[in-house]
């Protein structure tokens, strides 16, 4: 996967960095920095007005549909799930819209309720806890098994044993070959789950690297990007 | 799984999320049914003061059998206009717009999907209003003319589809408050003779209502259903609901395109 806006626009003025397959990225910056209109755009929600991005050699904008089938997304929010549904007619009706046939879609929606080890699979997702509704939105995410996995804040509403859960998972996708692009706040998550690290403000990316090459000084690779962030905020 | 089949099974999972989602909320149809059957009861007690004027004659002579056929148009309008721009909005809401527009399914299939509860309990009110008016109060409405009445509605449902496309460009961009429906509701409830035969109304404003789909659809249905006319008799009205089909399918499916495209491209796709 290949992302490259080169020409100037209001939230991303220049961002371009690849995600390989069975690599996590982090994407980090402060508030409005534009990782979530950079995941958007690659998520195909939102078309940028110059650039290109790119998913497997398809273009966001123009081979959009192709994007689709090999993208999951999860949004910050945990909205996008249809609360009077249970947790697994969700699944069985993005598995269908995803592509796959309904007995396709009710044998992945189950196999996939057991990965993210959501139980209450029939009840309501208007029950759901936080967590029980990002544990689902993942699970959909994962319906058509796909190559690039977009994660924008996944652990935002989560408690610590379930944010440890979600940072087991993702390294698990990865090792599956999954390439995942993760914007987060939580600079200690990025630094154990991300192999590399964008650094984006402003909507410009200051920073792309291995996590492992920040700590340059022994204080730590969060410690790092905490200083990266610091250096652009205003005084 | 071909594209056809596959287009197939997407259309009927969005068919079943709706039944299921209508199905939720325990009361929500048989409150619909309670409401349908105490208007039509209303409309009956109403009809019993307007005895055989000669606005009438063309449609029969009686006011509750000319109503009941406005109102049955009435709900394909409501349909076509309506379940769109709802739909639109209940998606953004619930902030799944994006998470449907975001998987590999086709705008159109979304659409078109989208779209089959509201016809299938359309169909069921209808059923439900012609029941009632024959059974309960007796009305004459030869069900002979019901094979002609199915292109009659089928074109009125496109014509309106269209137009609920068009309301729902709007409401995809502005999120509230689109025009067309509230145009083309109150179009059809004035001009298109809903409630009173179009010819009461003066000279001027019987001209507008040549420019209202519902009005050919109403005359036709009214022509099948209550004076036994045949298809030559209609034909008129067959050909002007499909020169609207012609023009505002198209149109509708374009606009709506660019609609997204244009919400797309300022991030408001999911707001709401």
């Amino acid at each position: 996967m290949r992302v490259a806006a080169s020409e100037p626009v209001h939230a991303l003025q220049e961002a371009s960095f690849s995600v390989e397959p069975g690599e996590v990225v982090g994407l980090v910056g402060p508030n409005g920095a534009g990782k979530t209109t950079l995941i958007k755009i690659i998520g195909t929600l939102l078309e940028p007005t110059h650039g290109r991005a790119s998913v497997d050699g398809f273009d966001v904008v123009t081979h959009s549909m192709q994007v689709r089938e090999r993208i999951g997304v999860v949004l910050a929010d945990d909205r996008g799930l249809y609360w009077r549904l249970s947790g697994r007619r969700n699944l069985e009706l993005f598995g269908v819209l995803s592509g796959l046939t309904r007995p396709g879609a009710r044998a992945r929606a189950e196999a996939l309720l057991d990965l993210v080890e959501l139980t209450d699979r029939d009840k309501l997702v208007f029950g759901y806890s936080s967590g029980m509704r990002t544990r689902l939105n993942l699970a959909r995410a994962l319906l058509a098994n796909p190559q690039l996995l977009i994660l924008d804040e996944p652990t935002r509403s989560l408690d610590p044993l379930a944010a440890t859960w979600v940072g087991e998972l993702v390294r698990r996708l990865a090792g599956e070959g999954h390439a995942v692009l993760m914007a987060s706040h939580r600079l200690d998550e990025v630094v154990s789950m991300c192999d590399r690290a964008v650094v984006l403000m402003g909507g410009e990316i200051r920073h792309v690297g291995a996590v492992r090459d920040l700590d340059v000084d022994g204080r730590g690779a969060a410690r790092r990007l905490v200083e990266m962030l610091a250096a652009d905020e205003p005084v | 799984m071909s594209d056809r089949a596959s287009t197939i099974a997407r259309m009927g999972a969005l068919f079943r999320r709706d039944l299921r989602l209508e199905l939720s909320y325990h009361f929500q149809f048989a409150m619909r049914v309670f409401q349908m059957f105490m208007f039509t009861t209303s409309l009956f007690f109403v009809s019993k003061l307007i005895k055989n004027p000669p606005e009438l004659e063309p449609y029969g002579g009686r006011y509750f059998e000319f109503v009941v056929i406005g109102m049955i148009v009435a709900s394909f309008v409501s349909l076509g206009i309506g379940s769109f721009t709802t739909s639109i909005s209940d998606e953004q809401r619930a902030g799944t717009l994006e998470v449907v527009l975001g998987s590999p399914t086709g705008l159109a299939t979304f659409l078109a999907g989208s779209f089959l509860k509201p016809l299938l309990f359309t169909v069921v009110q209808m059923a439900l209003y012609l029941t009632t008016a024959i059974v309960i109060f007796r009305a004459h409405i030869p069900l002979s003319g019901l094979p002609l009445a199915v292109p009659l509605l089928a074109l009125m449902v496109l014509t309106f589809c269209a137009l609920g496309v068009l309301s729902a460009s709007f409401i995809v961009l502005t999120k509230r408050g689109d025009p067309i429906s509230l145009i083309a509701i109150q179009a059809g409830t004035l001009f298109a003779g809903v409630l009173f035969p179009t010819s009461v109304l003066p000279g001027p404003l019987e001209a507008v209502t040549r420019f209202v789909p519902a009005y050919y659809g109403l005359e036709g249905l009214r022509a099948v259903l209550l004076t036994r006319a045949g298809l030559g008799d209609v034909l008129g009205d067959l050909f002007w609901l499909a020169c609207f089909v012609v023009v505002l399918v198209p149109m509708a499916v374009w606009t709506f395109s660019q609609a997204i495209r244009a919400a797309r491209v300022t991030g408001t796709l999911g707001n709401y």
